[in-house]
């Protein structure tokens, strides 16, 4: 069985077409940029819009099947930037139509994490889902996420992207930050902020810029990288004491960290626990994910109509009720 | 088991291996005892590592004197070294409300606010306040784990307190939880202080804010 994946949600235009046995026959993707400043959502639809048809077809050719082989189109339908979202559902609903073929809408969260335990091997993990938009703390708990704790202002992920644009780099600026912080030796006070399983890092954005013209920048992105994956490390360790759980899982594009993969191992060494790691290029945004989380979801049953596949911009991960597993 | 023990503590088992310290049970001078050591984080930067671990212990010795002021019980302090970061104090035999609340008691919710509302009417915010850092031991409640207290007149902390204990109900209870946290709240407002009925108010913003609220829990306008 074949499930056609696109993904939206943000920065990345994506198309994959993967198999229920686990096989991925394609995975192609198409990254939004800028050389100064964030991302702005309309231009980021825009550039989905302009990429899309390639997308799909490259999609398509490098399977080496045909259209009528796939068995199901899934599509990415939130949480996300609203213009990048209706891009990826208008794609899915055209494809649906024009190759009769059912519809599957997929939450973008949970399909990071279902994705991660497949490719991980994971059995019952913590979660720390960490990317541009998201950090949250969360593990199953019968038959659904729940978050246990997240970011009570900004994802991290925004934290280095805007602090990124602050110093005049482009985005994504999280890659551009790690780079820089290897040249870092000087630890710069910045807020600590955990609360429980909660963390917050408005405070920090604000003291990083004003610090932009008294610190070098290689010893800022050091010390961002050290104080923010600690935070994050100390929450997801707390989840873990208090869950009683031993397996961790990092999913989202700033697991593409190797610091901060490199801190978890660390971190579950130390209380006998198993940081259980994936091939770096499924961290970030793709449409593999997507496809995969969507046929498992279709194999329960799941179907979407073309008049109900309205973009959801806020679907909670702990709102999905989950699909019955695979195994591949 | 990391843990180095100071002169005097005969420790008997490990209670708990939490997120930044280990829990250890044993007798010192003939009583009942708990040490709480705050382990060094090998993912951590060194520089801190230290700072983080040294400030909330005295921060933590400080706060279970304090709450004492204001009528709630804490475990009593024996000992205290900043530079294990570690503290020994009074064992406290009872349940944690986690446990309680996995067996759907809600009795116990009503003492609870009121003992947090004691907490911030004196001016201290928790920091970490979950059920499971609640214990319940013979009809009292005894509050433990202040490693990330604060003291301070600041209402969003305390409704950042509670914030932490609508999540833990929402999570540990799931669907109808909304009834134990109205029983929680109203021990909480039973202390009828200003600061506790600001921080209730206040709790609704924290909750409107950040990301992919839930469409009920939206910034009020």
């Amino acid at each position: 069985m074949y499930a056609l994946g696109v993904e939206s949600t943000a920065h990345t235009f994506a198309g994959s077409i993967a198999a229920d046995d686990g096989r991925v026959l394609s995975d192609v993707r198409e990254v939004y940029r800028t050389k100064a400043g964030g991302i702005h959502p309309r231009n980021a639809s825009r550039h989905h819009y302009d990429k899309a048809p390639s997308v799909i077809m490259r999609t398509i050719q490098e399977s080496g099947m045909g259209g009528s082989e796939i068995d199901v189109v899934a599509f990415s339908r939130g949480p996300g930037l609203g213009p990048c979202l209706r891009v990826g559902a208008t794609t899915a609903r055209a494809l649906s139509l024009s190759l009769n073929k059912p519809l599957v809408g997929v939450n973008h969260a949970v399909a990071h994490l279902e994705f991660a335990r497949k490719a991980s091997g994971a059995e019952d993990p913590v979660f720390l889902y960490v990317s541009g938009g998201n950090t949250q703390v969360i593990s199953e708990v019968t038959g659904r996420y729940v978050v246990f704790g997240e970011t009570e202002d900004i994802a991290l992920g925004n934290l280095l992207d805007s602090f990124a644009r602050s110093a005049g780099m482009g985005f994504p600026g999280g890659p551009a930050i790690m780079e820089l912080a290897k040249g870092g030796r000087k630890m710069v006070r910045l807020p600590y902020s955990v609360k429980g399983m909660n963390v917050s890092f408005s405070g920090t954005l604000t003291t990083l810029e004003s610090l932009l013209h008294e610190e070098p920048v290689e010893d800022l992105a050091y010390s961002v990288q050290e104080t923010c994956f600690s935070m994050l490390l100390e929450a997801s360790e707390r989840a873990m004491a208090y869950l009683g759980k031993g397996e961790f899982v990092i999913a989202g594009g700033v697991g593409a960290n190797e610091r901060l993969r490199q801190m978890a191992s660390v971190m579950c060494e130390e209380r006998g626990a198993r940081f259980l790691d994936y091939p770096v290029e499924f961290y970030a945004d793709n449409a593999v994910m997507i496809a995969w989380t969507g046929l498992c979801s279709f194999r329960t049953g799941e179907r979407l109509s073309v008049e109900d596949s309205q973009a959801m911009v806020r679907w909670r991960a702990d709102e999905v009720k989950l699909p019955r597993r695979v195994s591949a | 088991m990391r843990s180095s023990f100071p002169e005097g503590f005969q420790p008997e088992r490990l209670l708990y291996s939490g997120a930044e310290s280990e829990i250890w049970l044993g007798t010192w001078m003939n009583r009942r005892a708990v040490l709480k050591q705050r382990l060094p984080k090998g993912y951590r930067n060194e520089e801190l590592d230290g700072e983080l671990r040294r400030s909330r212990t005295l921060r933590e010795a400080l706060s279970l004197h304090e709450c004492k002021a204001a009528g709630v019980r804490a475990p009593y302090v024996y000992h205290v070294s900043p530079k294990t970061s570690s503290i020994l104090m009074s064992h406290i035999d009872g349940k944690t409300l986690t446990e309680s609340l996995r067996e759907r008691e809600r009795e116990w919710l009503r003492p609870a606010g009121e003992s947090v509302g004691k907490l911030h009417a004196e001016g201290l915010s928790h920091g970490d306040l979950t059920p499971s850092n609640l214990l319940i031991r013979g009809g009292d409640i005894v509050l433990v784990d202040f490693g990330l207290s604060e003291r301070t007149n600041d209402v969003e902390k305390f409704a950042e307190d509670l914030n932490v204990m609508m999540g833990a109900l929402r999570s540990l209870i799931g669907e109808g939880w909304e009834s134990y946290w109205e029983e929680f709240e109203s021990g909480y407002l039973g202390v009828s202080s200003p600061v506790c009925r600001d921080a209730v108010e206040r709790l609704k913003l924290v909750r409107a804010r950040g990301r992919y609220r839930r469409r009920s829990e939206r910034r009020p306008r």
